[in-house]
C-alpha cells in the first residue's frame, strides 16, 4: 500500500539525522518537506541530541584542534579532541541556530557552515579587518523565520576611538559589507535578534540585527570593587572574551561572569528593566563558563577546580553538580551548538578565493562535520580519537 | 475482597471495521485511542470506522489488549509481544501505522514509525523509493547534483533488499 505523505515523513523523523537528510534524494516532495523547518522541529523531538561544544582553544591562541565536551543527562563526558589536518587554521568563532561561522584566518575567509547538512559558504572579510587583527564576528541564524542569516564583524578604531562594525546579510547578491558605527550610549540594549562582544575593559558592545544598530552597555560600577590586577590596559580595548569575564545569554539575561584571583561574581543585565543583578561571591576562581539548554531551559554551568557548578539565575545561587576532572580541559570561549537544518546559501561568484585553498577549505569543512554528526548520533566513546590523515594530503 | 470490581458490569463497545466486521471490546480497552475516546465521551457504543481494515483491526485490538492490563510485573511479556507485533512485512506495518494514526494511539504510532525507520536505515534510496512507492521526480542531473551536496551521506555500502 502507499502511505500518506504525513506518515512517510511521521518515519523519517524517526531516523537518526544523517540518514533523515539523506532522504533528500528519494524526492523532489521529501527534499521539500526535509528542508522545511517544522520538519526539523519534529525530527528533533525524536532524537535525544546532544548539544555540543564548540571551542577553538583560546582566544587568541589558534590551535589547530576542537575540543567538545558533552552533556550527558548531568554527567559530563571526557572531551575528545580533534585534530583537523587541514592545511589552514580555522576557528568556530560564533554558533547560531545550527550554524557555525568558521574563521580561515591565513586565507582572510568566513565560512557559514552547516555541520548537518555539510553545505556551506565562503565569504571574504570585509575590507581592512584582516589587518586589524583584533576584530570579532558574529553570526546571526534568522532561522526557521527565515532562511537568511547576517554576519557581523566589529573591530576597534584608532586610537581608542570607538568601535566600528561591519553587516552583510546572506540576501545580498552583491556581497558588499554595509558599515555602521556606534550611535550613542544611552539607546536600550535588546537581548533577542542582537549579538554582544565584550571589551577587554568589561564593556559590552552590542549590535541589534533588526534594527541595524549598534549600543555600548557599561557593566555596574561595583565591578571594580574586585580590583583585578591582570587586567590589561593602555595599548586599548581589545574586543574579546578577555580572560577574566565571559558573556553568555542565559534565562532571558544577558550574563556577565567575572572571575579574580580568588573569587568570581555573575552579574545578569534585565535588558527589561534595565537592571543589573549581581550573584553572592563565589569565593573560588572559575575556569570554563558552559551555558547550556536541558529540556528547554537554560542553565549556565561553571566549572570552578574541580567541580561543575550549577548557576541559577531564578534563585540566584550556585550549586555544586558533578566532578570536573582536569583531563576534560579548560577552553576558554565555549559555543553551545544544537544541530538544524537551517540552510546555507551558495558562495557568491563574487566571492575570489583562491580556487587552489579550496581543497583544503573543504578538508577543514568535511572534518567539522565528521566531528559533529558523530556526537549529534550520540556515539560516546571515552577514548581520544584522532581523524587519520587522508592518504591524498 | 479481590473479586469486588468483578460483580461491577463492564461496559462494552462495539468496533465496526472497514469491512463491516464487528468487534466487541471493553470501553477501557478501546479508550486508549484517542479517537474512540471521544466519541465514547460523546456517548457512542458502536463506533465505525471506516479507515480500519479488519485485518489490521485485529492486530491493533490484540495490541490494546495487552497494553490495558500492564502492570510492573508483565513488562517483560509486553516487550515480547511488541517485538512480535512488528514483525511483519513493510506493506502490513504500513497497514497498521495508518489505523493507528487514524485511531491516535500514540504508544503504538511511536513503536511502528521507529521500527519502519530502523528497517530502513541503511536502504538505499532506490530501495526506499521503492518500499515507500515514490516515484523519483528527479532528473539524473538533479539527484546527481543534491547527492554531491550530501556526499558524505552516501559513503559506504547499502541495503537494496526490499524487506
Amino acid at each position: 500500500m502507499k502511505l500518506h505523505d504525513d506518515l512517510v515523513m511521521e518515519i523519517i523523523s524517526h531516523l537518526p539525522l544523517k540518514l533523515a537528510v539523506q532522504c533528500k534524494v528519494v524526492s523532489k516532495n521529501l527534499n521539500h518537506w526535509i528542508s522545511d523547518a517544522k520538519f526539523s522541529h519534529t525530527l528533533f523531538q525524536h532524537q535525544k541530541v546532544n548539544t555540543l561544544f564548540f571551542s577553538s582553544g583560546g582566544a587568541s591562541v589558534i590551535r589547530r584542534e576542537l575540543q567538545r565536551i558533552f552533556r550527558n543527562g548531568r554527567l559530563i563526558v571526557p572531551t575528545i579532541q580533534h585534530q583537523t589536518t587541514s592545511p589552514f587554521r580555522f576557528r568556530v568563532i560564533s554558533v547560531c541556530n545550527g550554524l557555525l561561522l568558521l574563521d580561515f584566518i591565513e586565507l582572510g575567509t568566513f565560512c557559514v557552515f552547516n555541520p548537518v547538512t555539510g553545505s556551506h559558504q565562503l565569504i571574504l572579510y570585509p575590507q581592512h579587518y584582516r589587518h586589524m587583527r583584533c576584530g570579532q564576528a558574529g553570526l546571526f541564524v534568522d532561522y526557521p523565520v527565515s532562511d537568511q542569516y547576517k554576519l557581523i564583524t566589529v573591530e576597534r578604531l584608532d586610537q581608542g576611538k570607538g568601535y566600528k562594525f561591519h553587516l552583510l546579510s546572506s540576501s545580498s547578491s552583491s556581497g558588499l559589507w554595509h558599515e555602521f558605527q556606534i550611535n550613542n550610549n544611552s539607546k536600550p540594549v535588546h537581548l533577542h535578534d542582537s549579538l554582544h562582544w565584550l571589551t577587554a575593559t568589561g564593556r559590552i558592545l552590542s549590535f541589534d540585527i533588526k534594527r541595524q544598530e549598534a549600543t555600548i552597555l557599561d557593566p555596574p560600577d561595583l565591578l571594580n570593587i574586585h580590583h583585578n590586577p591582570k587586567r590589561r590596559c593602555g595599548r586599548g580595548p581589545r574586543i574579546i572574551y578577555s580572560s577574566n569575564e565571559w558573556l553568555v545569554k542565559v534565562q532571558g539575561q544577558l550574563t556577565l561572569v567575572c572571575t579574580y584571583h580568588k573569587s568570581s561574581v555573575i552579574v545578569a543585565y534585565d535588558c527589561q528593566s534595565r537592571n543589573w543583578r549581581v550573584s553572592p561571591i563565589l569565593d573560588q576562581r572559575i575556569r570554563t563558563v558552559l551555558p547550556t539548554c536541558i529540556n528547554g531551559k537554560q542553565v549556565l554551568f561553571l566549572v570552578v577546580d574541580g567541580y561543575l557548578y550549577e548557576y541559577d539565575s531564578h534563585i540566584n545561587t550556585y550549586k555544586k553538580v558533578a566532578v570536573y576532572r582536569e583531563e576534560y580541559g579548560f577552553p576558554s570561549s565555549m559555543y553551545p551548538f544544537k544541530p538544524s537544518l537551517a540552510p546555507v546559501h551558495e558562495t557568491l561568484i563574487s566571492t575570489r578565493v583562491d580556487a587552489k585553498h579550496l581543497p583544503g577549505i573543504g578538508e577543514g569543512v568535511d572534518q567539522s562535520r565528521d566531528f559533529t554528526l558523530g556526537d549529534i548520533e550520540g556515539q560516546c566513546d571515552d577514548s581520544s580519537r584522532t581523524i587519520q590523515r587522508r592518504a591524498s594530503s | 475482597m479481590a473479586s469486588t470490581t468483578e460483580t461491577k458490569q463492564k461496559k462494552m463497545l462495539i468496533l465496526k471495521s472497514a469491512d463491516n466486521d464487528e468487534f466487541e471490546i471493553e470501553e477501557s480497552v478501546g479508550v486508549q485511542s484517542e479517537t474512540i475516546k471521544n466519541l465514547v465521551e460523546d456517548g457512542f457504543t458502536f463506533v465505525p470506522l471506516p479507515n480500519v481494515y479488519t485485518k489490521a483491526l485485529i492486530k491493533i485490538i490484540d495490541y490494546l489488549k495487552k497494553h490495558a492490563n500492564k502492570t510492573d510485573s508483565n513488562d517483560e511479556e509486553i516487550k515480547t509481544f511488541d517485538k512480535d507485533f512488528v514483525n511483519t512485512t513493510f506493506d502490513d506495518l504500513f497497514e497498521l501505522v495508518s489505523a493507528a494514526n487514524y485511531l491516535h494511539i500514540s504508544c503504538l504510532m511511536n513503536m511502528l514509525c521507529q521500527t519502519i525507520a530502523d528497517r530502513i536505515k541503511d536502504k538505499s534510496p532506490e530501495a526506499v523509493r521503492k518500499i515507500f512507492h515514490i516515484n523519483c521526480d528527479y532528473t539524473p542531473e538533479e539527484e546527481a547534483k543534491i547527492r554531491k551536496a550530501n556526499a558524505q551521506a552516501f559513503e559506504g555500502q547499502f541495503d537494496e533488499s526490499l524487506d
